[in-house]
Order: C-alpha cells, then sequence, then structure tokens
C-alpha cells in the first residue's frame, strides 16, 4: 500500500525496560489519509509520532512507508533531509517551535531552501504558502512575537509544509487555540489536505475535534490500541468500554444525550 | 440568599500602556453566596484579569473606576493589609497549570501547611490534620504518604487535587478557579469537575469557574457571564445562555465548538477577524466587525447590557437573534 504503516510497534524505558510505553501497536495511514490517535497522558501517543520522526527508535516492531521496511531512527546526514521531507510535524505551541528571531517568511523560506529549492524559488514557495494558510504580507514580514496564537500556528503549518512533505503529524496542534480560532484551523487543514494531498496523523485528547478532521481513529490505552476503525462509527458506536468512557467523560455529553 | 460579590461599572484602564480602551470596560454582576459563575471568554476577553482583581490585583498604572466588593471589603480602595487577609482567610485560587504555581523542591505538606501556619490561624498539628483531611476529601490515596511527596512524584491530577486542597486549608469562602481544568485529560477533568461541584454542595463555597469551554462551564455554572474585549456581552442562567443565546458572539461561538453530535462534514463555522486591538476603540458594538449581524445602529453608538428576559442581559441591539440563522 502507498502510505505509513506501523506493525507492532513495542517501545520500552528504564534499564530494565520496566516502562512500557507502546505495548504491540499496529495501524496504518494511506497516502492523503487522515487518522487520529486519541488517548490521555501516557497512552503512547507521542512516543508513536516521535518514533515516525526518528527521534526515538523503537524497541521492536517496524515501520513500512509504501510497503518497504522504513527505520527514520537510523537516518545520516543527507537521510535525515530525506526523512524530512516525509513526515513533519506541529505542535501545540508554535511559539516554542518557531525561530523568535526569524521572520515568518524566512522562517518558511529557509526550510524549502533546506531541501534544495534555489533561494528564489524557495521565496516563491513561501510566499505561495503564506498565502494559502492565510498569512498577509504583513504577518510575513513580522516575527512570531507580534502574531497572536492563531496565527503563530499558521505560521508553523506553513513551515511544516514547506517541503511538501507527504505525512504531518499534527501533535495536540489545535489544544491551545480558542474555540473560534481552532474552528479556522481545522478548516484550514481540511482545505490543505485536498491542495497538498499531504496525509494528516491528528494526534489528540479531544474527541470532538477528530471528527472534522480524520477518516478513520486510533484510540490508544496505557500503550496498546483498544479500538480502530472509521472515525464516525469509533465515536457513535464505541465497542470497548475505555472508549465509551473517554466519551463520557466529555463535557457535554450528558445533557446531549437528554435532549 | 447573600450577595457576595458584587461588581457596579468595574473597570480597569491602562491609559499609560497607550490603550485606546479599558481592558475591563463596566462590569456589573452580582453573585450569590454558594453559587458558581462561570466567566467565559477568549484570549483577551479579560477574564483573567477580572479574576486576579477579586484577590485585590489590578495592573501597575491601572486607573481603577467602579465598584468590585468581595463580602465587606471593597477590592478598589482596599488597603494592602485589608487585601492580604482577604487572600489570607476568604479567597482561594487555582490556575491551570499545577506544577508552574508550586514549589517544586519543597514537599506537599509543607505547601499546604505553610501559609495558615505562618499566619497563626492553627497549630502545626492542627493544619497537619486538616490537610490529611482535606487530601482524602480530594480523593486522595494514602494523603499521609502525599504529604510527604514532592510535586514531580505526583501526576497532573494528583497535584490539581493538591492545588484545590491548598486553595481551601483557610476555608474561604469564594474559590476562583482559573482554566484549572484546561491542561488535564478528559477524564481526569471530568473528576475534578464533579469534585469541585461536591465542595460547592457540602462546604458552601462559592466557585468563580474562569474558562474558555462554553461547554465545561454547562456542566458546573448557574450562571454565566460571556466576556469579549473587556466587556459583558452575554449574562444569564447557564443552561438558557446556552441552549439559546441572545448575542451573536455567544451563539458563533458555540457554533465553532466542535462537538460529537451533528454533522461533522461541513466546514465549522468559524467566527472571521480577531479581537478588536486594544489600541482602536469602537464607537459602538466591540464585536461589531466581526458580527454576520451588523447593522448601522451597531457601530454608530454605545449599546449596553439590557435585561432581554427575566434574569437574562445581553449587549445588542436584537435583543433575540434574527431568524435566518436559528
Amino acid at each position: 500500500m502507498s502510505g505509513i504503516e506501523v506493525r507492532e510497534l513495542r517501545k520500552t524505558f528504564g534499564h530494565r525496560g520496566e516502562v512500557v510505553a507502546l505495548d504491540g501497536v499496529s495501524f496504518s495511514v494511506e497516502q492523503g489519509g487522515a487518522l487520529g490517535l486519541i488517548g490521555e497522558s501516557g497512552s503512547g501517543k507521542s512516543t508513536t509520532a516521535r518514533i515516525l520522526l526518528g527521534l526515538e527508535r523503537p524497541t521492536s516492531g517496524e515501520v513500512l512507508r509504501d510497503g518497504v521496511p522504513y527505520e527514520p531512527w537510523r537516518a545520516s546526514g543527507r537521510q535525515r533531509l530525506e526523512r524530512a521531507r516525509s513526515i513533519q510535524i506541529v505542535f501545540q505551541d508554535p511559539y516554542l517551535s518557531l525561530n523568535p528571531r526569524l521572520r515568518i517568511v524566512d522562517a518558511v523560506r529557509s526550510a524549502a531552501e533546506l531541501h534544495g529549492l534555489t533561494r528564489a524559488d524557495a521565496e516563491r514557495r513561501a510566499r505561495e504558502l503564506l498565502d494559502e494558510v492565510g498569512l498577509g504580507i504583513r504577518e510575513s514580514q513580522s516575527t512570531p512575537r507580534a502574531l497572536s496564537g492563531g496565527q503563530r500556528q499558521r505560521a508553523a503549518i506553513a513551515r511544516a509544509l514547506a517541503v511538501r512533505p507527504r505525512f504531518l503529524i499534527l501533535d495536540e496542534a489545535v489544544a491551545a487555540l480558542d474555540v473560534s480560532v481552532q474552528a479556522q484551523i481545522l478548516n484550514l487543514l481540511n482545505e490543505l489536505r485536498r491542495a497538498e494531498g499531504v496525509g494528516f496523523l491528528f494526534i489528540t485528547h479531544n474527541l470532538a475535534v477528530v471528527r472534522y478532521v480524520t477518516d478513520e481513529a486510533v484510540v490508544l490505552h496505557r500503550g496498546c490500541v483498544v479500538e480502530l476503525g472509521p472515525t464516525e462509527r469509533v465515536l457513535s458506536a464505541p465497542e470497548h468500554p475505555y472508549t465509551r468512557d473517554l466519551l463520557a467523560a466529555v463535557p457535554g455529553s450528558i445533557t446531549r444525550e437528554e435532549s | 440568599m447573600t450577595t457576595i460579590i458584587q461588581a457596579r461599572s468595574f473597570t480597569i484602564d491602562l491609559p499609560e500602556a497607550g490603550h485606546a480602551r479599558p481592558v475591563i470596560n463596566g462590569i456589573t454582576l452580582d453573585v450569590v453566596a454558594g453559587s458558581c459563575l462561570g466567566i467565559v471568554g477568549e484570549s483577551g476577553s479579560g477574564k483573567s484579569l477580572f479574576s486576579r482583581a477579586l484577590l485585590g490585583s489590578f495592573p501597575e498604572d491601572a486607573e481603577v473606576s467602579g465598584t468590585l466588593r468581595l463580602g465587606a471589603v471593597e477590592l478598589t480602595s482596599a488597603a494592602p493589609e485589608t487585601v492580604r487577609a482577604l487572600r489570607q482567610n476568604d479567597v482561594g485560587m487555582i490556575y491551570q497549570d499545577p506544577r508552574a504555581s508550586i514549589n517544586p523542591v519543597h514537599r506537599i505538606e509543607d505547601f499546604l501547611i505553610e501559609g495558615v501556619v505562618q499566619a497563626g490561624m492553627l497549630s502545626r498539628s492542627e493544619a497537619r490534620e486538616r490537610a490529611i483531611a482535606l487530601l482524602r476529601r480530594m480523593r486522595l490515596q494514602e494523603p499521609e504518604a502525599v504529604m510527604r511527596r514532592y510535586p514531580d512524584e505526583l501526576s497532573g491530577g494528583m497535584l490539581q487535587r493538591v492545588m484545590i486542597a491548598g486553595a481551601l486549608i483557610a476555608e474561604p469562602s469564594v474559590l476562583l478557579c482559573d482554566e484549572a481544568t484546561t491542561a488535564l485529560d478528559v477524564t481526569t477533568q471530568a473528576e475534578i469537575v464533579a469534585l469541585l461541584n461536591e465542595l460547592r454542595v457540602e462546604l458552601g463555597v462559592t466557585l468563580i469557574f474562569v474558562t474558555h469551554d462554553l461547554e465545561l462551564a454547562g456542566e458546573l455554572c448557574d450562571t454565566l457571564c460571556v466576556l469579549y474585549a473587556g466587556e459583558v456581552m452575554e449574562l444569564g442562567p447557564t443552561a438558557e445562555v446556552l441552549s439559546s443565546p441572545r448575542h451573536p458572539y455567544t451563539a458563533a461561538l458555540l457554533e465553532s465548538t466542535p462537538r460529537l453530535t451533528g454533522d461533522a462534514t461541513r466546514a465549522l463555522p468559524s467566527i472571521p477577524g480577531v479581537v478588536l486591538p486594544l489600541s482602536s476603540a469602537a464607537p459602538g458594538c466591540v464585536f461589531a466587525d466581526r458580527c454576520r449581524f451588523v447593522t448601522e445602529q451597531c457601530t454608530s453608538g454605545r449599546i449596553d447590557l439590557v435585561t432581554v428576559a427575566p434574569g437574562r442581559r445581553s449587549r445588542c441591539v436584537f435583543d433575540h437573534l434574527p431568524e435566518e440563522q436559528r
């Protein structure tokens, strides 16, 4: 298949492997698809993301890219650039991930340049992307400090897309935003998915949010996949008790059932 | 029914900072003792400034006008020692990130009892006893063992329970919760909200629950105050405000909230534009340039917060939302 697949990923920490972060996690995302990775703190969401980015080496299990074994944690030198073109990530707080001294347009341009575009092409690509994520000339010329939270997150998304990655990991990328801004970013992500053909791995603890941006959902609990299926099915007819508990804990769920 | 908090045209202005309009503008409301008021609003709405004002803390160089009374204390003109006594005895506060507001090198026991012992309110052993009882009430297993732990040995949910115990140790009449469950997982959040509800019923403590999450406020609050750009947009019983908002801003917030039911295939309605910057003042409604029902009347003159139904107030030229969008 064309896309990313993880098989039986296991990751333990500690000298004797006493902390099990991932305990046999398997799922796949097709090229251009969108998968929600749902779970609470300690469920293994971020460890999975770190392995896909090559920041962590799994204890066992494998990652396949287009059906071929892929080991981003082994990448060195030139391979790192290639790795970065496969999967990019956008974090919860763009303030911590954008260079505070670079103007937004330079941050996006330098990423594209690093990946082989000429300065002129990189500049063009940066302008194009910033326009696409809804940042005007004035915002593009600013440093992150001068932007609002929503604008910064748009900038972080543009920078991640600068290298035309095949997949974008969104790690709680809308969690810190106000609902009105969150709605704008979710709509933007859907547009980008269509326009750029990029696939999403959407990591979140917010169950309502995954409905708007993903086709499939995986529910993780203590390093294990407890439920996997089409997002709408997982949320409307959950099979695992843990998924049901999660859904019941969402604010407003009780009043909704009554009405 | 006694009123424990009373605000009348309460305003905080920062003219020195070059702001064209006040950061808090004419808040008028009453909070009944033992009830829960939800203050909802987005970044820049002034919700945190207002909750800090309830602790008698105002920004430097602030020009404060109107009145803000908590119990018998008029906060806008209170002497520093009155404010200190108020914080010690009458108001407790918990914040979003417990780890950022607890000293990591002290044991939980020291954090919990230091304040009341230093203030001479309780002896060390009395304070210890009360702290253990409170931790037990917060449903922490083996409270004696928790007392000996350091903050980094506890999970976020456990630590937030410790913070609540710390806020309650002096038996305050008011507990301010500023985004107190925002950083927690959804199941932990539900547990903490249930706990707060219990405290309100059993201890009769008044809760001020500041959040950007309307649905969450709906779980806990009796009354909802929707703030935008430092002004009250809408005020009323929570269930009514959530089911039939009278102000276009409240309605827009509710519509842009992702939900577990309903159509998820269409684009989520969002509010265009950004909050009116502090450097510009609006002659009329502060929400006018983002409102889809905007009329000439909205931008020509001041819009007041008016009673639109029994117990409900809204700051809008319409007392009902125009039909087309319902």
